[in-house]
């Protein structure tokens, strides 16, 4: 069989996208259809989720930072952000909170086209974004319906302590558990939830299996831009479903076959076969241009083998796997090892492991204007990047969901920019 | 001393000025530039209460100095601390200390003035504002970047603000 063929038979064999957008159309219409069939659903954020915790209580949760990046792809945050500044919000803010708030003030309908039910319970898991705190107060105000605080403290000194599971595992007993107790009618019940932290653990070893295939050269997989698609089961509401393992061993086999075939990953412009330039990404995507953002580096022959932005939602590759056998431990460690909770030298530290672990020539930086979690300090770290390793980083500006901050002349420059330097340093013989 | 000082200023005789009463929010955070506040009193507004220093409203009562201190610390700072934009403060709380703040202060309006980019005071600028509205109190907002001396433009919708009160204001 000759190449092409191979080729051809690869992207035939892409099975998972289809199951992926399934699943995540299908998790939507679970959502509309809840009140009819009478379940009750839980407003969440994805740093620190509980999913598995929820779905024990047969609840079903909504992300709001999900409804906006799907908005964001699908070209509707623009008209949601201008309502909310309607509103009276200013433009400064995090702009997954107005495409949120804007989109309730349209009339709740998500992006899919499927109306959403109103949460019956905020379960505010606060891990590294402080402006969780006032999204959550602005939804408050809008649905009054019970909120159940879970307080995650923030990791300073870079690692988990005892003391800061046996915290989280005490607000799970005395807080969380007893509010979807109340909301669901249901008792907890711990062998139902370790059943399900058992098929979390399953799906997040394929999972990472996945992202490490980037350690192979070519990369079968793109860990930025790909990468977000494998998050999004994980992320949303799949964790500990036997869908998710399905979606996670799907996605695994066809990897396996690409490095196989010595294929690149499959982009919206075809199989890339031509990678010159090995890249870790730090920072969210932007995703009301996703796809114009992808093909620049696609043009350039840039494939990003790591990113932190697949982490926000769990650092599975760092060894944390959720444990059946300590399930409230484990969901405290889960939440307490998010990238978003991590401290400044830490994320330095992951990703100096990054560059050296997947033989990166370079690192980019895509700063999003409107999330100051991610954005405060990366020029710092940036520097600290650069001295430690050696390899040189690059600097973008854009935003999450607000198209006017997505400057493609400006960024394509950057980042071409940025690919020259790479080329002269190579030509240079400059090692990466 | 300062209480010296107020009973000696309370002596002092001086012509009242013509110029508005303010309550002065959002910038809770870090201490603005002292020429910002020196721009919005040249611009008539007297700053009457302000949720500048933010560690000054974390206890608002004594903490009894009997039993554990760390225990009876955390204890004031859960149950004695003023809502601030720091805090997790649903249900209205906000916007209730902005208007017990104008009551208390015999103040005209509400100054808005919040760094920019900053999520935490800037979010619940709609929830206050409603608040507000819903007692008619007048109120103006603003950004200002904190690294910078610039306020001309501050100081014109200050003033704005100022004279708007004095002028058609009901008080």
């Amino acid at each position: 069989m000759n190449r092409d063929k191979l080729q051809e038979a690869a992207v035939q064999k892409e099975q998972s996208m289809v199951l992926q957008k399934q699943l995540i159309a299908g998790y939507y219409d679970s959502l509309g259809r809840a009140r009819e069939d009478g379940k009750r659903v839980v407003s969440t954020f994805v740093p620190g989720n509980l999913t598995e915790l929820l779905r024990s209580f047969g609840l079903l949760p909504i992300l709001p930072e999900i409804n906006a990046l799907q908005s964001g792809m699908r070209k509707l945050s623009a008209n949601y952000i201008a309502e909310a500044e309607k509103q009276g919000h200013s433009e400064d803010v995090c702009t997954y909170v107005k495409c949120d708030i804007g989109m309730l003030k349209s009339g709740n309908v998500g992006p899919t086209g499927v109306k959403l039910p109103n949460p019956d319970l905020l379960l505010l898991s606060y891990t590294g974004c402080f402006t969780f705190l006032k999204w959550f107060e602005l939804l408050r105000q809008e649905y009054q319906c019970p909120v159940a605080m879970l307080h995650v403290p923030y990791l300073a000194n870079g690692r988990i302590e005892p003391h800061h599971v046996a915290y989280v595992v005490q607000q799970l007993h005395s807080e969380v558990i007893p509010k979807l107790e109340q909301v669901s009618g249901r008792r907890y019940g711990e062998a139902q939830l370790s059943e399900m932290l058992a098929l979390s653990a399953q799906a997040e070893d394929d999972f990472v299996w996945v992202l490490e295939s980037a350690k192979n050269e070519p990369s079968p997989i793109d860990a930025y831009f790909g990468g977000v698609y494998y998050i999004g089961p994980i992320f949303t509401a799949f964790r500990g479903s036997s869908e998710g393992v399905e979606y996670y061993r799907m996605l695994r086999e066809e990897i396996a076959q690409r490095i196989r075939l010595g294929l690149g990953p499959v982009t919206p412009e075809g199989t890339m076969e031509r990678q010159r330039y090995r890249l870790v990404v730090e920072g969210p995507p932007n995703w009301t241009s996703f796809r114009e953002f992808w093909k620049m580096f696609y043009d350039e022959g840039a494939v990003v083998v790591a990113s932190t932005y697949t982490k926000v939602g769990g650092l599975y590759d760092r060894g944390f796997r959720h444990d059946p056998s300590r399930p409230l431990e484990s969901l405290a460690e889960y939440c307490l090892g998010c990238y978003t909770n991590l401290s400044l030298p830490a994320r330095v530290d992951l990703l100096e492991k990054y560059i050296r672990e997947y033989r990166a020539d370079g690192f980019m930086i895509n700063s999003v204007k409107s999330c100051n979690s991610f954005s405060v300090g990366q020029l710092l770290m940036l520097r600290q990047l650069e001295q430690r390793t050696g390899v040189p980083g690059g600097f973008i500006e854009s935003d999450l969901v607000d198209p006017r901050y997505f400057s493609l002349a400006n960024i394509k420059n950057r980042i071409e920019s940025y690919v020259q330097m790479l080329a002269q340093r190579r030509a240079a013989g400059v090692p990466a | 001393m300062v209480r010296r000082y107020i009973e000696l200023a309370s002596q002092q005789s001086s012509p009242s000025e013509d110029r508005s009463r303010v309550v002065l929010t959002g910038t809770f955070c870090e201490q603005p530039p002292l020429a910002l506040l020196i721009t919005l009193e040249r611009a008539g507004c007297w700053i009457v209460d302000d949720d500048l220093l933010l560690g000054l409203r974390w206890f608002r009562g004594e903490i009894p100095e009997e039993g554990n201190p760390i225990e009876n610390l955390a204890q004031a700072y859960l149950t004695q601390s003023a809502a601030t934009a720091s805090c997790y403060a649903p249900d209205g709380q906000r916007g209730r200390w902005l208007v017990d703040a104008v009551r208390q202060n015999h103040a005209d309006g509400v100054i808005f003035c919040a760094p920019s980019f900053c999520d935490p005071a800037l979010l619940e600028q709609p929830m206050m504002i409603a608040a507000l509205e819903r007692e008619h109190i007048p109120h103006t907002q603003f950004k200002y970047s904190e690294d910078t001396a610039q306020f001309a433009v501050i100081r014109e919708q200050a003033g704005t603000f100022s004279d708007s009160i004095r002028l058609w204001s009901d008080a």
